[in-house]
């Protein structure tokens, strides 16, 4: 039912997208000493938006398969970064994985107060606010 | 919520490849002074299952140093050869150091993913009990 108000749906998909990068990222610092594996990342969430088509605008142009586009159906791509390596193949460097973490725990929270927020704005509208 | 546990699962395998690469490091440093002890090394592995990356992380066989052992002359020595050397061990007392503090702080990288991955989901938890 929340899937089809507009800023509830981006902001679940922004806090799923900031797990599955967390999860990326768990991923590269637990393989930081492991021979020969290549850091693993998706693109950012804004810049992940305008390829997802999940854009107002685009939405309105193919207002018929709206209901197709559900929270679950969107998945991003996992690419194998190109970054120099160490002598043993690995390319995770773990302060940048840091970075992009403190990144990740922002979009998580922020996603979900826009959330918590909207989900007031809808108790408020039937009269029990907070 | 699965992306989580999955960072969680991942992070605890990075902490124990980590724990066990330490328990290397001090077997080595332990046996610094046993004559004919080779140094034990072990590198990491990526964790396959079913064909399938899983993304976790273990430690792989463990091998022998086969740098030549040092040898050592003390005529008193009950190991000592006829003329008066024995061989000593291999193990550098720098490198096992630099490793266990290479091991700490990959286990403290690890350490922060868990712990972030933990409050990321306390949040949505949180956003449910409201």
């Amino acid at each position: 039912m929340f899937e089809n108000i507009s800023v509830m749906r981006v902001a679940g998909l922004m806090a799923r997208h900031a797990t599955t990068r967390q999860n990326l990222i768990s991923q590269n610092i637990a393989n930081a000493d492991t021979p020969d594996y290549r850091v693993r990342d998706i693109a950012k969430f804004s810049e992940s938006m305008s390829v997802n088509e999940l854009s107002s605008e685009a939405r309105k142009t193919r207002g018929g398969h709206m209901s197709s586009i559900f929270l679950n159906e969107v998945s991003w791509n996992v690419a194998d970064s190109e970054s120099e390596s160490n002598p043993n193949g690995n390319t995770v460097s773990i302060e940048s994985e840091m970075l992009k973490s403190i990144e990740v725990e922002r979009e998580h929270s922020q996603a979900l107060a826009i959330y918590q927020y909207s989900v007031d704005l809808l108790k408020t509208s039937i009269g029990r606010g907070r | 919520m699965s992306d989580i546990l999955k960072s969680l699962e991942i992070s605890a395998s990075g902490m124990r490849a980590t724990s066990s690469r330490l328990r290397l490091t001090s077997e080595n440093l332990a046996n610094s002074d046993t004559p004919g002890y080779r140094r034990k090394v072990a590198s990491f592995e990526q964790v396959f299952a079913g064909g399938n990356e899983t993304g976790l992380v273990r430690q792989g066989k463990t091998h022998l140093d086969q740098t030549e052992l040092p040898k050592i002359y003390d005529p008193s020595h009950p190991l000592a050869d006829s003329d008066g050397y024995f061989q000593g061990s291999n193990v550098n007392l720098m490198i096992e150091i630099a490793d266990a503090r290479e091991a700490q702080r990959s286990y403290d990288a690890n350490l922060k993913m868990f712990e972030q991955a933990r409050k990321m989901s306390t949040a949505l938890l949180d956003l449910l009990r409201r």
